[in-house]
């Protein structure tokens, strides 16, 4: 196997706050092809964008990061504050869920697009300019010319995405890391988004972390999956095999949440819903982090951590009783 | 077939239109606005306004009443008060002006790299500015005026000086609050340095606020110009400014209280009118006071 663009290992983050120490992320570990979408999995609290905001160096004061992440052969969890300065936004670029908020209102879009390429490709204003229009055709904002001089507030949210994901790829990134990027969109306007996703990973070969909480999501752009759950790798799997044979109860959990249409004939009426809740991380926990809520724990899951067992080719998962059935 | 190209407006002069019609609406602002304006360009143009010197004694008129000759009468010295008024209009609009900007010079670098970097800087900035707030403003200047010495240059440093605390704390909560926006959080993941988030992200973002500030704070340097110079630690005789003015008139409060009344009325009506522009600048600006 060639080497991953991004290689990250024992990744933790802890969060000293006055009231105790929170675990967030718990040795993740999880590695990025060149050109390859992964879709990490979730549900809120379970330190998917905690672990990707680490990456970058965007957490408060008061994370605590430990591990390694190796990008191009760097640790980039480790290097200088200027050196990281020239990774955000030109090798490694994100895409926040607030697309109504994340865009100054003082400035026309435009010129935030070119702040960026200036910053990063010491273009002139002009040159500038001109990529900032070609860079809102990619996105396939209509009337380009004309809206690279609007403010956000003239803008839709879906528009304002578009405009954040132009921004992002402005420099050509390696990796472009989507966080929740559809979801304070209205459902149309998400599959618009996606859509422009997978076109963008075409052309540009950009590789994608998309962090979500939504399966269908996934189904539709990733690659490979990685579920976490509370802090931890609990199954990762490509998309189809992961789909077709999930293995970690949690995972066969969210799936089952996932509303079909015309199931009311089937004999399930409604959705299932994971019982419990997730699990406080002001401790590392000594064992299974969903044995509170699985069907299948007995003292073993209630005592011990699951290590990561290999059941595939390229199929993790992180459970003392994987495998099983769920309702397709 | 001919066609008439309609433009529309850019954004930014949408906006200002918006801004402008808002303002409009609100009849006391205006009257406030163009009567500060008529104060700052009398004070500008005093020479050509006034009819006399404001130093030119015409001793064959003391203490004369309004006349023709004399708008406002005379003081006790012969000077014409209404040319005295004008010219003191200068000392005021400089002293306001000026050591505002001198207030917002020293007061937005601090508050801003306070708000923005937390740390350390932050509780001692706070602690420092507490500590002057608890002075009461005019004290303060008072203070610092004696220091310093007597003249119009030090009465302006000092005014600053006094109103930078009060400043500080406004750019420092401004600061505070923006750097929590996810535009600023974008603008990190993008790459951008602490400067350029300060220059382009959080200043941009706190100005409306800070003009406001600095049009109400105008009229209390105003009346802090006064009040020094009415202590004699402003501007100094010959020199007018309407402090001095005041300051004069005293001796002949039962004779000729006419001698206090035009500087006085002077200083309400600059005052209010710097108030009531800011008040309505601040309710046009600010989204939240919408109606």
């Amino acid at each position: 196997m060639t080497t991953p663009l991004l290689e990250v290992s024992d990744l933790s983050v802890r969060f000293d706050t006055d009231d105790g120490a929170v675990h967030a992320v718990d040795r993740l570990a999880y590695t990025l092809g060149a050109g390859e979408v992964l879709g990490l999995v979730g549900e809120s609290g379970c330190g998917k964008s905690v672990s990707a905001l680490s990456l970058l160096g965007l957490l408060p004061a008061t994370a605590r990061v430990t591990g390694e992440a190796l990008f191009e052969g760097v640790n980039v969890l480790d290097v200088p504050a200027r050196q990281l300065r020239r990774i955000r936004g030109k090798e490694i670029s994100f895409v926040f869920q607030e697309p109504m908020t994340s865009l100054n209102p003082v400035f026309t879009v435009g010129k935030q697009i070119s702040e960026v390429l200036r910053r990063h490709l010491e273009l002139s204003s002009k040159e500038a300019r001109k990529r900032t229009v070609e860079l809102l055709k990619l996105v396939r904002i209509p009337a380009a010319e004309r809206r690279a001089d609007e403010y956000p507030h003239q803008l839709s949210g879906g528009m304002r995405q578009r405009v954040m994901i132009a921004m992002a790829v402005a420099c050509d990134p390696k990796i472009l890391i989507a966080d929740e990027p559809t979801t304070a969109l209205d459902v149309t306007i998400q599959a618009g988004i996606l859509d422009l996703m997978r076109d963008l990973r075409e052309r540009l070969g950009t590789a994608i972390i998309l962090i979500t909480h939504n399966l269908g999501v996934v189904a539709d752009i990733a690659d490979r999956v990685v579920v976490m759950y509370a802090g931890r790798k609990a199954e990762e799997a490509p998309v189809r095999e992961l789909f077709a044979r999930p293995q970690h109860p949690y995972t066969i959990g969210l799936l089952n949440a996932i509303p079909r249409l015309g199931e009311e004939g089937n004999g399930r009426a409604r959705l299932q819903e994971i019982p419990g809740r997730v699990p406080s991380l002001s401790e590392p926990l000594d064992h299974c982090a969903f044995a509170d809520r699985c069907p299948r724990a007995d003292d073993l899951t209630r005592s011990h951590v699951p290590p990561l067992e290999r059941v595939g080719p390229e199929h993790l998962v992180a459970c003392f009783h994987p495998g099983g059935e769920w309702s397709h | 077939m001919s066609y008439v190209e309609v433009r529309p407006l850019g954004p930014a002069a949408r906006r200002r239109r918006i801004l402008r019609r808002r303002f409009l609406r609100r009849p006391l602002a205006v009257v406030g606005l163009v009567v500060a304006l008529g104060f700052v360009i009398g004070a500008i143009f005093a020479p050509l306004i006034a009819p006399y010197d404001y130093k030119e004694a015409d001793f064959n008129a003391v203490l004369a009443h309004p006349s023709s000759k004399h708008l406002f009468g005379t003081d006790a010295l012969g000077h014409d008060i209404f040319s005295q008024v004008v010219f003191g209009a200068r000392a005021s609009m400089e002293a306001g002006v000026l050591a505002t900007l001198l207030a917002l010079a020293v007061a937005i670098p601090v508050g801003l790299i306070a708000g923005y970097y937390r740390g350390w800087v932050d509780p001692v900035i706070a602690r420092l500015t507490d500590a002057l707030l608890a002075f009461p403003f005019l004290i303060l200047a008072v203070g610092l005026a004696a220091i310093l010495g007597p003249s119009l240059k030090n009465a302006i440093l000092a005014l600053g000086i006094g109103a930078v605390p009060q400043l500080i704390r406004i750019a420092r909560g401004e600061a505070l609050a923006l750097r929590e926006e996810d535009y600023v959080r974008a603008a990190i993941a993008n790459g951008a340095s602490d400067f350029t988030i300060l220059r382009r992200h959080i200043l941009p973002n706190m100005m409306s606020t800070i003009i406001v500030q600095a049009t109400v704070t105008i009229p209390i340097l105003i009346i802090g110009e006064a009040t020094l110079s009415f202590l004699g630690l402003g501007v100094q005789p010959p020199a007018t400014s309407w402090g001095v003015q005041l300051r004069a008139a005293q001796d002949y409060l039962f004779d000729a209280p006419r001698l206090a009344v035009y500087p006085g009325v002077a200083i309400v009506v600059a005052t209010l009118s710097f108030n009531l522009f800011g008040d309505g600048l601040r309710d046009v600006l600010d989204p939240r006071t919408q109606r």
